[in-house]
């Protein structure tokens, strides 16, 4: 309970903040040390620290988003369909094993080669890499939940397959979905983040975490600011997502 | 006989909806190669002739077919800067598969005792939760660049980066090859310690691990004795599942510790847009990630006695 709070309060701060920070500031001189006007001090560009991170966040955050709700939603239209008793649900499942074995870096890396950097693609990436896992789950969740009292009855009673679905199955697997989605969610804001370190995430004009990181990495020894701060925000979302999902995972017991 | 059977099967399909992906998409994202591999003043008949001797003219299916034909017999083509594909991953992957074999039984080495200690002891095991929190939430870029920091930069053990070949020197193979396995391996051992200490925990609540317990026996006792062995499936599992987690992980790493591995050759080749190299190495990736995770889960399976017995 306590560690639920605590994750979700924190990734509520870090969200205001990411949104009062972002935005393009002038540039100024090279690394600046912390100032009024400058509250992290600028990096080997001249750029506001401060506001890239706010900006890098708000990208990560535009990567991950829909990545999980396409993954989620992909997740549910299987899940209807397993429901149902015509569905073939062992093909889908045995293509869902065979996918597994392509992770969203690798297929992010893929999509790089073919037409360069794109945020869409990353997003078509992750979805592609998550929803094998989100259908294996899914799948083992209602072939207990389909079999149990509640949907078995239902049907005996005429109900349709939709209203068994929306009443007898979605409350059940809901939580388990919602402690998926919220790994996905940190996975995704952490596999972007590697993306743009190698240089293959997002488009290089817009700031991101990973590409702050990489951009630090030759001056880290004398100047560790532009490197040390991203990374503890990259940190803070991390262990934000992770709170909120071991907090699901205690209350699922 | 039906699971090998099935992972058999799950194999084939991952070659042909890894394969079929990569063929549709070059083939959107390319068009006709005769645009721009041709010379501008090229006349219809040499573009003609041209499309005939590259098969441009076949319908999309039989030109599918001949790419997967000519992917199963090894005739993988040339990459973008004229190198012979197949011959340039042949090379690579030694790199990459002691650096894969390496961190995993690194983090079986690390996770395993510590899953132990952590369910013997409550303080350990705060410690232990706290830490797997701390590496999950880091990207493994990130996690690298603080072990460089620590161990080269500060302590100047451990090369930075760079690789010698196993042929060339024992000593520094390993001495090249700590820093990115254990950076993978801390990778692994958090997704370990989680799983696997609950399955440790589980099985001490089994009626077998309390009728021990009613018989006297110490806690300190019952985690080896009662529950060790009936969590090992599920350590299994977990191994047969690293290796997706090991291919996405040596791309990062390989790239930042230099290691000529099969995952800096795919980084490489997204930098530069060379599509043929990167299309076959993912249809490579994904075949050698699911033929891993079988034997893994095999392996464990044909050890498992419960299973030997039926």
């Amino acid at each position: 309970m306590k560690k639920l709070r605590i994750g979700l309060l924190m990734l509520f701060v870090l969200v205001i903040f990411a949104v009062l920070v972002s935005g393009d500031s002038a540039r100024d001189a090279r690394f600046l040390p912390p100032s009024a006007s400058h509250p992290l001090g600028t990096d080997a560009l001249g750029h506001d620290i401060i506001s890239r991170i706010g900006s890098g966040m708000l990208v990560s955050f535009a990567v991950a988003c829909p990545a999980t709700l396409i993954s989620a939603l992909g997740g549910l239209l299987l899940s209807f369909g397993f429901a149902g008793r015509k569905f073939p649900s062992t093909s889908v499942i045995a293509a869902a094993d065979s996918m597994r074995s392509l992770p969203p870096i690798i297929l992010a890396l893929f999509f790089n080669a073919l037409s360069g950097p794109g945020i869409m693609k990353i997003v078509i990436a992750l979805s592609i890499g998550n929803i094998p896992f989100i259908a294996r789950m899914c799948h083992s969740r209602i072939a207990v939940l389909r079999t149990e009292g509640p949907a078995v009855a239902a049907e005996c009673l005429g109900v349709g397959r939709v209203r068994i679905f929306i009443s007898h199955i979605i409350p059940h697997l809901l939580p388990y979905l919602l402690l998926q989605c919220v790994s996905i969610f940190s996975s995704s804001i952490l596999t972007e983040a590697s993306l743009s370190y190698l240089g293959c995430g997002v488009p290089p004009q817009l700031p991101s975490l990973g590409s702050m990181l990489a951009d630090a990495r030759s001056t880290v020894l004398v100047h560790p600011g532009p490197a040390v701060y991203p990374a503890v925000f990259l940190l803070l979302i991390g262990i934000s997502m992770e709170l909120i999902a071991r907090g699901i995972e205690e209350r699922l017991g | 006989m039906y699971r090998v059977l099935r992972r058999a099967g799950i194999i084939l399909l991952t070659l042909l909806i890894v394969s079929f992906m990569v063929f549709l998409l070059q083939d959107l994202s390319l068009g006709d190669s005769s645009s721009y591999l041709l010379s501008e003043e090229a006349g219809e008949e040499e573009i003609s002739l041209y499309r005939e001797s590259m098969n441009l003219d076949d319908p999309f299916p039989v030109r599918y077919c001949s790419f997967l034909v000519s992917f199963i017999r090894g005739n993988w083509g040339v990459s973008a800067n004229g190198l012979d594909i197949k011959e340039t991953v042949m090379r690579r992957i030694p790199a990459t598969l002691s650096l894969t074999i390496f961190s995993i039984a690194l983090a079986v080495v690390i996770s395993v005792p510590l899953s132990v200690f952590a369910v013997r002891n409550r303080k350990i095991g705060k410690a232990v939760s706290l830490f797997s929190i701390l590496i999950m939430s880091l990207p493994s870029f990130m996690i690298a660049v603080f072990l460089v920091m620590i161990f080269s930069v500060h302590l100047k053990i451990f090369p930075p980066a760079g690789y010698i070949s196993i042929g060339e020197s024992f000593s520094g193979f390993l001495r090249t090859m700590f820093l990115p396995s254990f950076t993978l391996s801390l990778l692994h051992s958090s997704l370990y310690l989680r799983i696997f200490r609950k399955a440790l925990d589980e099985n001490l609540a089994k009626p077998f691990s309390m009728a021990m317990a009613a018989m006297g026996m110490k806690k300190k006792d019952l985690v080896m004795k009662s529950a060790f062995a009936p969590s090992l499936p599920v350590l299994a599992s977990l191994l047969a599942g690293s290796f997706a987690t090991a291919a996405s992980g040596s791309a990062v790493t390989e790239t930042i510790f230099a290691i000529p591995g099969i995952g800096s050759l795919l980084v490489d080749a997204a930098l530069t847009r060379d599509t043929a190299l990167s299309g076959i190495l993912i249809i490579f990736i994904a075949l050698a990630v699911s033929l891993m995770s079988a034997v893994a889960e095999l392996l464990f399976f044909i050890l498992d006695p419960r299973t030997r017995r039926r």
